[in-house]
């Protein structure tokens, strides 16, 4: 009985290692995981209400310079909301272009401008995304950086403590916090 | 299983019924807890892995999320406090596993991918899926699978507590049981002991003791009560029956009784030893009891026993057993049968008596009756055979002092002590017909020539003959009175004359000198008879003034040889058979004959009391007699007389007084002497043969009858027989034999005279 058990499990092991192979699709570039990670930021970060000017008023994703997602943002957000509201994509070619918005990602391509960025976009219920560890040090609130081809959430506390935010213990569980 | 519980005794019965009722409690109870228990115990399992699945999948959406499968590996290692839990995944929005729990599965195996959301129970485990959401948005899906053993584990110990439980009920049924047996089969065993114990030795005066006052105490009761009432009549039918037996041992009686439907046979046990049989050697059966009965009554006993059945009439037989002995005793058997509402007889029951001793009896009784006639008979014979050798000297006497009466030759003087000698040989001659006539009496051979008569004439002719010297020589006063008009009666003369010398020869003798005799005579209606034309009664009185009769002694006056006082035959003389012999001839002629007195030395007073017949009838009669006897004397013969007689001295005195009578005569001493004259009388010619026989009947080798008809076939005459029986059956049998006459001792010269004429003048006619 036991044996027969046993060949039973080895069999099936052996299978799903072989189906596994066979159908686990290729792993998502970093900047399909990154717009993943953005949208995710939409759903354990709470926006207070006077982000919004209106009931109808859209959840706005802004970036700021180079947009790296190209279409990958977009599948992303395909269909999802923000507690009913619609999340739009919006950019920002120069610093100064940032308007209204509740999340904006700053890409690499910008380290240069970090703090004309993150200058244009304090005191506003706006959540920062950069990709470096400078962001964060510059004042940039989260901060999805790449090592060895993972992703990984940086956080700045003491940046989301100051905003009008509210930051979910979960999104702090899997965050490294500086 | 139902059948040993039957037989069981009541502690297994109550064990078994405590058993039965705490193990199917404990079963219902045991199912039902399990029941439930695998119900709830499902859900509460299902509701716990959803709580738990929700709790971990809320949990891990930030891991999920930002792709950390650290962190998820953490929230998941949480599992480990449940120890239900097997195995644990998560899997991410494709459905791939993000995170495995236990970290290192070995050979554990996970579904590759989800199933559908919900749960499902498998044999051994529950597994279950769970979406994860983080605002409203799927994350990905958790995956639990709880181990059921615990389950089971549970229910075994449930089942074992179960067990634990039934043992204790079981011991406590037991423990329970004891006690219930000291209070409900203690008091029933003691009371079943009791029963045994009675139905064993019936000693009724036992008692159950009774415990408690319940329906088992009630039960205690009423069995000593029908204890007490069964002793009660138990004593009265053992005294019945030893009354019963008493009754039967002492009257050597046994019963039986016979069940005709099975043909079964039940005997008491007095029967056994009543046919000297013994009980247990004996079956008791009508086939066997036949066998013992005596042979020559078995057909009779089986007919009355049949008898009995078809109902003629009750059993009742007696008849004779032989036992192995041969001792043969005598029973007398009774019985009734019993018939069923249809009337078929169904039971036959009944007593058998040993009346060996009272047949014993009886027959003794009967030989000493046979004995004691026999003597009797023997007294009467003897009495009549001495009365007649008394008589027959008389007769040759008698003939010899006729004879010399008539001879005239002989003086006066003598001719007087001649009359005295004839007289006193006639009384006693009269006293010796007297003793012949009881004897004859007795022995019921008197005979009565009866014709009509005048009673007057033979009254008279007695008074004359026998009363008158007497009172002549007494001086007695005789008065005759005669009133009747009807005085002729249907009578022997010769008897009637015989009583009324009877009664006047007692008043003579009885009535002292100087005293008085009245004689009337009258007619009186009969007073029995209710015809109308019936004729009167003629009654006879003869009154004396004589020595009267005693009040005692009138009741015997009229037996034989019975005189009113012992002490007077003494003075008076006589047999004192005259009465007797009156009486009997009176009763004869269908009369009646009465004595009164009014006490001793008062006189007493005979009546007669005889039925009249008509004068016309008597006068017939009378004249017939005389006719004939005036016509006999008339005739003188002369004949050759042939006397046969062995007695010399009446041979001699009557061939005398036949030849004085002009008749030639031979005597024969005997019947060969009887023969041989006559064969010699016979040689000569007819005038040498005799012409008259006169025999004895009692000769010395032969009788008279023989002589006489010896004679007839070759010399025939006609002949007289002389004999000292006269009874009718002696008279007919001379007739038989060929006599003309048959004349009875002492011979009557007259009538012997008178005999020879009337012969004599036949023959000539």
């Amino acid at each position: 009985m036991e044996l027969l058990r046993q060949l039973r499990l080895s069999i099936g092991l052996t299978l799903t290692f072989v189906w596994a192979c066979a159908a686990q699709p290729a792993p998502p570039g970093e900047y399909s995981l990154k717009a993943v990670f953005l949208y995710n930021f939409v759903r354990f970060v709470d926006w207070p209400e006077s982000a919004f000017t209106s009931p109808n008023d859209p959840f706005v994703i802004g970036i700021v310079g180079s947009d790296p997602f190209g279409a990958l943002l977009y599948e992303a957000i395909a269909g999802e909301t923000y507690h009913g509201r619609p999340i739009t994509v919006v950019h920002f070619a120069t610093p100064r272009d940032i308007r209204h918005c509740h999340l904006l990602f700053v890409s690499q391509g910008n380290r240069n401008h970090y703090d004309a960025i993150l200058e244009q976009a304090s005191g506003q219920g706006l959540l920062t995304v950069g990709e470096t560890e400078s962001f964060l040090d510059r004042g940039g609130m989260i901060a999805l950086t790449t090592e060895q081809s993972r992703v990984h959430v940086r956080i700045n506390g003491t940046a989301l403590r100051n905003s009008a935010l509210g930051v979910s213990s979960k999104l702090l569980q899997v965050a490294q916090i500086r | 299983m139902r059948l040993s519980l039957h037989n069981a005794p009541i502690k297994r019965k109550l064990i078994i019924v405590i058993l039965l009722t705490t193990g199917s409690a404990l079963l219902l109870l045991g199912s039902a807890l399990i029941t439930y228990e695998l119900l709830t115990f499902r859900r509460s399992l299902a509701t716990n892995m959803e709580v738990l699945a929700q709790v971990i999948g809320a949990n891990s959406t930030g891991a999920l999320a930002f792709r950390d499968p650290k962190s998820g590996q953490e929230i998941l290692s949480a599992l480990a406090a449940e120890r239900q839990v097997t195995k644990a995944a998560i899997y991410d929005q494709h459905g791939n596993i993000f995170v495995r729990y236990p970290i290192r599965p070995g050979d554990l195996i996970f579904p590759a991918r989800p199933s559908a959301d919900g749960y499902r129970f498998s044999r051994s485990h529950l597994s279950m899926f769970q979406p994860i959401v983080q605002e409203g948005g799927r994350l990905g899906t958790i995956y639990l699978q709880a181990d059921l053993s615990q389950m089971y584990w549970r229910f075994l110990v449930y089942g074992l507590l179960l067990l634990l439980v039934g043992i204790a009920a079981s011991l406590g049924a037991i423990a329970l049981t004891t006690n219930l047996q000291q209070r409900i089969s203690v008091p029933i065993l003691e009371l079943a002991k009791v029963a045994g114990s009675v139905s064993e030795q019936p000693d009724y005066s036992v008692r159950a003791v009774k415990h408690d006052n319940d329906e088992i105490g009630q039960l205690t009761d009423a069995f000593n009560a029908m204890l007490a009432r069964i002793g009660e009549s138990s004593a009265a039918l053992a005294a019945s029956e030893e009354r019963l037996r008493l009754a039967l041992e002492g009257s050597r009686t046994g019963s039986w009784d016979w069940n005709l439907e099975t043909n079964e046979t039940t005997w008491d046990d007095f029967m056994y030893p009543l046919l000297g049989l013994t009980k247990g050697e004996f079956e008791p059966s009508f086939a066997t009891f036949s066998k013992i009965v005596h042979p020559d009554d078995r057909a009779r006993v089986a007919d009355a026993v049949t008898d009995a059945i078809d109902g003629k009439h009750p059993y009742d037989c007696d008849f004779r057993v032989v036992d192995r002995a041969g001792t043969i005793r005598h029973m007398a058997g009774r019985g009734r049968v019993f018939y069923n509402a249809d009337g078929k007889p169904v039971r036959m029951t009944g007593v058998n008596m040993d009346i060996t001793a009272s047949k014993k009896n009886e027959e003794e009784l009967s030989r000493a009756k046979e004995a004691a006639e026999a003597a009797n008979k023997a007294k009467d014979n003897f009495l009549a055979i001495l009365s007649h050798e008394l008589r027959t000297p008389l007769t040759p006497v008698l003939a010899a002092v006729a004879m010399l009466e008539e001879d005239e030759t002989v003086p006066t003087d003598i001719q007087r002590e001649l009359e005295m000698i004839r007289r006193n040989i006639e009384v006693e001659a009269r006293l010796i017909d007297d003793l012949l006539d009881v004897t004859g009496i007795i022995r019921g051979k008197l005979e009565l020539n009866r014709q009509p008569v005048d009673v007057r004439p033979l009254l008279e002719h007695a008074l004359q003959n026998y009363c008158g010297p007497t009172a002549t020589r007494k001086k007695l006063q005789v008065s005759t009175k005669i009133t009747a008009t009807e005085t002729h009666v249907l009578a022997d003369s010769s008897r009637m004359t015989q009583v009324f010398w009877n009664l006047l020869q007692n008043a003579c003798k009885f009535t002292p000198e100087g005293g008085k005799i009245d004689v009337r005579v009258y007619n009186e209606a009969a007073a029995d008879v209710q015809e109308k034309d019936a004729t009167p009664d003629l009654v006879v009185q003869i009154q004396d003034s004589g020595i009267g009769i005693s009040a005692h002694t009138m009741p015997r006056i009229f037996n034989a040889f019975e005189q009113g006082e012992h002490a007077r035959s003494r003075v008076f003389g006589g047999l004192g058979l005259g009465l007797a012999i009156s009486r009997a001839i009176v009763e004869l002629h269908g009369g009646r004959i009465i004595a009164k007195s009014d006490g001793q030395g008062k006189g007493a007073c005979f009546e007669i009391r005889l039925r009249t017949v008509e004068e016309k009838i008597a006068a017939d009669g009378a004249t017939n007699t005389t006719a004939g006897t005036a016509e006999g004397a008339a005739l003188p013969v002369c004949l050759r007389v042939l006397l046969v007689e062995d007695h010399p001295d009446t041979a001699r005195q009557l061939t005398r007084l036949l030849q004085r009578a002009g008749h030639e005569v031979t005597w024969a001493g005997s019947i060969r002497e009887a023969h041989q004259v006559v064969e010699a009388s016979n040689g000569g010619d007819a005038k040498g043969r005799f012409d008259i026989l006169i025999s004895d009947l009692g000769l010395p080798d032969g009788s008279g009858h023989d002589l006489m008809r010896d004679l007839a076939a070759h010399h025939p005459m006609p002949g007289i027989a002389l004999s000292g029986y006269g009874m009718k059956d002696d008279i007919l049998e001379s007739m038989a034999a060929g006599f003309s006459r048959h004349i009875t001792k002492p011979v009557d010269w007259q009538e012997l005279k008178l005999a020879i004429q009337k012969i004599a003048a036949e023959q000539d006619a």
